[in-house]
């Protein structure tokens, strides 16, 4: 692989919103899931990530259409798996919700990502 | 009959600092500079590292598509990424004697450097575009095509030469994988396909506490 090659290599992977060059804490998977429709109101997002989260230095922001907050900002990890994280929603109306994530993995490296999903009875 | 060798050693030295001076997480877009230092005669002659140093900026680019309108949302895990860059050899030329005894003079250009590359990022797909289901260890795959060009901009340089290397990789928590064929565009390229295979180990995950530990750290 030659200079040009490896430097590609490198980058391509540098952008794209949150894989990285390296493996740090990626979203696995979502409840509600990435893009879903849901018919009922979820009383909380969780979401579960490919490595340990550092607590004091990661949240999640669920906001509605119009911007306004809807999560009751109380983001902590599962006490048994430092790798999910869940924040409790305020009563969700139909609509799309947006959620922003933005976690430090335990080995320091900074990520963050967003996805939407839909309440639609 | 032709007798084949292999040669072992190390190439050339390469220094390579590079400013990101443009973010838009928006627009998932970023813009860097960078120069490539390769400093000559810190290499192996076994394996012909050059005597002279070369110098290459660059300025490299990166855009995904996740901005993308919602009803385009398959489209959105597309990413292009891209470089273009000029060598400067600090010699131009070079006489020897070759193995027939005559003195023959070896040529260095300056030449433009540039590259693309397109990749379907199915880890975005999946995160933040629609969870699809797609299980382990699929959902770590990245589809892409890379294009890589050389062309010579004087002394004799000869024509543009590349290669176009369609592939995947595969990221891991500690490692990633990386498997492309390649294919020359032209004869001056090269003849017939090859295949470009990669390891990369993220040291700074594997060794947190040494190499991954911070430079500077706030006290």
């Amino acid at each position: 692989m030659n200079y040009l090659q490896r430097m590609l290599a490198i980058l391509l992977l540098s952008i794209g919103g949150m894989t990285g060059a390296h493996a740090h804490a990626m979203l696995d998977h979502a409840e509600p899931a990435v893009g879903s429709t849901v018919k009922t109101p979820p009383v909380e997002v969780k979401l579960w990530f490919t490595e340990a989260l550092e607590p004091a230095f990661s949240t999640v922001q669920v906001f509605d259409q119009q911007g306004q907050r809807v999560d009751q900002q109380d983001t902590q990890p599962q006490p048994s798996n430092a790798k999910v994280f869940r924040v409790a929603l305020k009563p969700l109306s139909p609509g799309i919700y947006k959620v922003v994530w933005r976690v430090v993995s335990i080995d320091s490296h900074v990520t963050k990502g967003d996805f939407t999903f839909q309440v639609a009875p | 009959m032709t007798r084949c060798s292999t040669h072992s050693g190390f190439n050339n030295l390469e220094i390579t600092p590079k400013y990101q001076f443009f973010e838009s997480d928006l627009h998932e877009t970023v813009l860097s500079l960078q120069l490539n230092w390769e400093i000559g005669d810190t290499g192996s002659q076994r394996v012909n590292a050059d005597s002279f140093s070369t110098w290459t900026p660059a300025l490299l680019f990166g855009k995904g598509f996740g901005d993308l309108p919602d009803n385009l949302g398959a489209l959105k895990p597309l990413a292009v990424t891209g470089v273009v860059g000029v060598t400067l050899p600090t010699k131009s030329q070079k006489t020897q004697l070759n193995d027939d005894g005559e003195f023959a003079t070896e040529k260095y250009p300056h030449t433009l450097q540039w590259g693309l590359a397109l990749q379907y990022s199915i880890p975005y797909l999946q995160s933040s575009v629609r969870d699809v289901g797609i299980p382990q260890p699929l959902n770590r795959l990245i589809p892409l095509v890379e294009m890589v060009f050389e062309t010579p901009l004087d002394r004799g340089g000869g024509t543009t030469t590349g290669t176009i290397n369609p592939g995947v990789i595969w990221i891991g928590k500690s490692f990633q994988l990386g498997l492309e064929a390649v294919i020359p565009i032209n004869d001056s390229s090269g003849r017939g396909v090859g295949v470009l295979g990669q390891l990369h180990f993220y040291l700074d995950d594997l060794f947190p506490h040494s190499l991954g530990r911070p430079l500077f750290e706030k006290p």
